[in-house]
């Protein structure tokens, strides 16, 4: 009888550790197939679901994602900057040219009077048509030019926010109601 | 004695950056040779005349005087 009853304990306890071989050899190669998803529920039959899976991965990313978010974070700096710079106005642009140490006292005086007269020929356009609309944007993309090669090894930044907003201020200079509202 | 040793130092630094700040005349009559397409080369020599004029010599042999007039800069051949 108790000898019976040891042979059925035996049986008892070797089926559990079978069970739990089992068990142990399907939660070890679940990893591969759903690494994070929780073993108990049916990985299986949510497998055919493609969006299944890869809402975890996405949920694991945000350890990562703050990780290029730092480095990101002076490239946005640089951008903004950049951003800035392009959206510097003709005014704010004059300031900086006037005040900026990289153009010596002759060549600004020099530039200022080749600006004076290229805005004294298109006011002259506006006002009476005189003159020819290419050859003063020419006239404005050298000077520009000029300008850029002037500002380029000492303000960099400065050149580059002249480059970016050359269009602009030309679009400005060419408009007769824009052109109008510049200071004289 | 290191009092005067500081000032000094700080006239020194002061001098360094006034110096910095601006270019240099030869390199400024140069830039206002070449937006007004003046033949030059470069600057051998310049010589002042005035507040803001001087008689620039090139080394392709030009001389200029550069000064302002009014408001206005002017450049003549010499």
């Amino acid at each position: 009888m108790a000898m019976s009853f040891a042979v059925g304990r035996a049986r008892a306890v070797l089926a559990a550790c079978a069970a739990g071989a089992w068990l142990l050899a399907c939660s070890g190669s679940e990893p591969e197939t759903a690494p994070r998803t929780s073993p108990p529920e049916v990985p299986a039959p949510s497998s055919p679901e493609p969006t299944a899976p890869t809402p975890p991965p996405a949920a694991l990313v945000p350890p990562s994602a703050p990780e290029p978010a730092p480095p990101s974070s002076p490239e946005a700096k640089s951008q903004d900057e950049a951003h800035e710079a392009a959206t510097l106005s003709l005014e704010e642009l004059g300031a900086r040219i006037k005040a900026t140490p990289a153009i010596g006292t002759f060549s600004k005086l020099a530039l200022k009077n080749d600006i004076d007269d290229l805005v004294d020929d298109l006011r002259g356009y506006h006002e009476h048509h005189q003159g020819d609309l290419d050859d003063l944007h020419q006239r404005y993309e050298a000077l520009v030019l000029k300008l850029m090669s002037l500002l380029e090894d000492d303000e960099p930044g400065l050149a580059l926010a002249l480059a970016r907003s050359r269009d602009d201020i030309w679009s400005r200079l060419r408009n007769p109601v824009e052109f109008a509202k510049l200071p004289t | 004695m290191r009092r005067n040793a500081i000032r000094f130092a700080a006239a020194t630094t002061l001098l360094a950056l006034a110096a910095g700040a601006e270019p240099a005349v030869p390199a400024d009559l140069l830039a206002v040779l070449t937006l007004k397409h003046k033949p030059c080369g470069s600057i051998t020599s310049h010589e002042r005349k005035g507040e803001h004029d001087y008689l620039v010599t090139c080394s392709d042999g030009h001389r200029y005087r550069v000064f302002i007039d009014g408001d206005r800069v002017k450049i003549e051949d010499k």
